[in-house]
């Protein structure tokens, strides 16, 4: 079991990635979520709503829709989409840590949502590879960016 | 799974509440949902059925003060307590950095908890979790009800692994907090063991096998009132690396694979020379109840202590830590959001940029040389409460374009610079959801803080085992205390008022 460690530069390059996804898919907000619940970082207007549980509440969501995969042999379904009257939610598998939690309303489309959610989810599951390999640095001395030694 | 974000200085751990149905875990998160300060909670959310049962599970997100500058932000999920619920509570176990388990310590009880507890065992088993090497902590919830089993009883019952047990009667919030604060004195140490021996080794300084002394200067805090420990099975020295400093629990040493070393006892405890040997192996499950009692050694009988309004614990504040050197933004951001340890700062420049989450949006303002730009990731109910922050002495300058009716959620508009695209997402976030009412400063916060005067310089630090500091400690809205007749009444009549997303069915739970 090891802990996931995001330095700035690690979330420097998920923001970039997904202020392009809001950006081009015309969305409302979006959460990079771990399966366990919690929120890794977001983009885009979330200010007024409780990103912490909106992530914790997508992340049971989407391990309902796990289990409920596994009962009819599937094993696990990598999009759910909730529709609303307005607002939107589509949730995308990244990889076997995270979700992706994009929330949209009715100035773009489902199918513009998943074409570019796919792509951005392509460059999130590089860059989370490579905060797989970050190690810990000491608390006291941490400046937020990556350490440089060898 | 715990997580670590250097960029917003956070640490998020996971604490799941696990027992059987009707034990009292929900009732936990309420109180402790109803006491905490605003500035330490955001909203408790409960996926419970239209009988208020658990259906998925209940969130409560949490701060619990700091470490090393680090909030560590604590999320408390409960799990529905049914056996026939077993698919969702496996859900809510998964990454889970810590467990209290809440018994019911009635009589007739003590099966649906010994199955619970099995069940639990298993079901950390399918994410490769043994619970032994867990942060696991126990609760012996009901001590007001007529026909319980002592707490020797109890210990010897379901407390395979010598760890801290509390009694609790959690609706009258009794035992609560002091079970909270044990599950996160434990959780924060074993993050402490994990990487202070990962920080050693990769020193270049001859590495101690040993580890690092304690703070030698802080005594131990007196043991909470309602600890009961059983003794430990073999004299083992208290890790020295764990001494309790922060003011609540015994520390709880690593369990490595070998006998489970028992915390300290705060207690007067038999000389461990008559205690048999460590029970090494887990216990075979279908013969657990059958264990004799003897094998546990359970504490002497020490009549039970009633349960009494505790003196709040005098705050152990350690020497503030220095804030690293930063920017202005970022120590602001650092003192309204985390600032459980530091001292108060000086409000931030009047045309400071408040915390953005769409810094994605647009290149960022250029940085001084050094300096942290973005003053970091806030969740909405992580706002730093500055003073200065909703005043309006410091209005949003005129906006460039007023009347610029394109610009909404989502939409970009590329004839504004940085600074003019973060503050027309501010104006219209602000006007889309009705202006949001502004964050009010802490009242508590600076009550918990050290005097400055009092502070000695902290020049030469040694390197130190990190500190836990929760706020818990020296608030009063986290003392351990009967709530008083008034608040019984009014949380028993508007427990129902709590944001609960009630569901429209019914789980067949055979309450109609």
């Amino acid at each position: 079991m090891s802990n996931f460690i995001l330095y700035k530069e690690d979330i420097d390059r998920l923001n970039k990635v997904m202020a392009k996804l809001l950006a081009s898919a015309s969305a409302t907000f979006v959460l990079l979520v771990h399966k366990d619940g919690n929120l890794l970082t977001h983009q885009g207007f979330t200010r007024s709503f409780d990103t912490t549980a909106l992530a914790a509440l997508a992340a049971g969501s989407y391990a309902a829709t796990r289990a409920i995969a596994q009962l009819i042999g599937e094993n696990e379904f990598t999009v759910l989409f909730h529709k609303g009257k307005t607002d939107s939610i589509h949730i995308s598998l990244v990889d076997e840590d995270t979700i992706m939690v994009l929330v949209f309303d009715d100035r773009t489309n489902q199918g513009m949502i998943r074409v570019e959610s796919e792509r951005a989810s392509q460059d999130i599951r590089t860059i989370l590879d490579d905060v797989r390999k970050n190690e810990f640095t000491d608390l006291e001395t941490a400046t937020g960016s990556k350490p440089t030694h060898a | 799974m715990a997580s670590i974000n250097y960029h917003t200085r956070e640490i998020s751990c996971k604490i799941v509440y696990y027992g059987p149905g009707l034990s009292g875990k929900t009732t936990n998160l309420q109180i402790i949902h109803r006491k905490v300060p605003k500035e330490n909670k955001s909203e408790m959310v409960s996926l419970a059925t239209e009988t208020d049962r658990t259906l998925f599970f209940d969130f409560l997100p949490l701060d619990l003060g700091s470490i090393k500058g680090f909030a560590t932000k604590f999320q408390l999920y409960t799990v529905p307590g049914q056996v026939y619920y077993n698919a969702t509570r496996k859900l809510v176990l998964r990454g889970v950095d810590g467990v209290v388990f809440v018994a019911d310590s009635q009589r007739d009880k003590m099966p649906e908890n010994l199955e619970s507890l099995k069940n639990l065992e298993e079901n950390l088993r399918e994410y490769g979790i043994e619970l032994r090497t867990t942060p696991f902590v126990l609760q012996y919830n009901k001590r007001d009800l007529p026909g319980i089993f002592t707490v020797e009883e109890m210990n010897a019952q379901i407390n395979f692994y010598g760890v801290p047990a509390y009694e609790a009667q959690a609706h009258q919030g009794v035992g609560v907090f002091t079970t909270l604060k044990a599950i996160g004195k434990v959780v924060i140490d074993t993050f402490n063991t994990k990487y202070s021996s990962r920080q050693t080794s990769r020193r270049p300084e001859p590495a101690s096998s040993t580890p690092p002394a304690p703070m030698p200067t802080i005594p131990p805090p007196p043991a909470p009132v309602g600890l009961h420990m059983p003794p430990p099975p073999a004299p083992i020295a208290a890790p020295e690396s764990h001494g309790s400093r922060s003011g609540f629990i015994p520390p709880m040493p690593p369990r490595p694979v070998g006998p489970p070393p028992a915390p300290q006892p705060l207690r007067p405890t038999p000389p461990p020379a008559v205690l048999p040997p460590p029970v090494a192996p887990a216990p075979a499950w279908p013969a657990a109840a059958a264990i004799p009692s003897g094998s546990f050694a359970p504490p002497p009988p020490a009549a039970p202590q009633p349960i009494q309004p505790r003196p709040m614990t005098p705050p152990q504040m350690p020497t503030p830590i220095p804030p690293p050197p930063q920017s202005a933004g970022v120590q602001s951001a650092l003192v309204g959001g985390y600032g459980m340890d530091l001292p108060p700062a000086a409000p931030p420049p009047a045309q400071s940029i408040p915390t953005l989450s769409t810094t994605g949006f647009a290149p960022p303002p250029p940085p001084a040389a050094g300096v942290n730009p973005i003053p970091g990731l806030q969740s909405s109910y992580f706002q730093p409460p500055q003073p200065q922050q909703q005043a309006p002495a410091a209005p949003i300058p005129a906006a460039p374009r007023p009347n610029a009716p394109t610009f909404r959620k989502g939409r970009l508009d590329g004839t504004m610079d940085a600074k003019e695209l973060e503050e027309e997402i501010a104006r219209m976030e602000r006007e889309l959801h009705n202006a949001l009412p502004p964050v009010n400063p802490p009242a508590a916060a600076p009550s918990v803080m050290p005097p400055p005067a009092a502070a000695p310089a902290p020049a030469a630090r040694p390197s130190e085992p990190f500190q836990f500091n929760p706020p818990v400690n020296a608030d009063p809205a986290f003392s351990d205390a009967f709530l008083s007749p008034e608040e019984i009444r009014q949380f028993q009549q508007n427990s129902h008022d709590y944001p609960t997303q009630r569901l429209p069915m019914n789980p067949g739970n055979g309450q109609a």
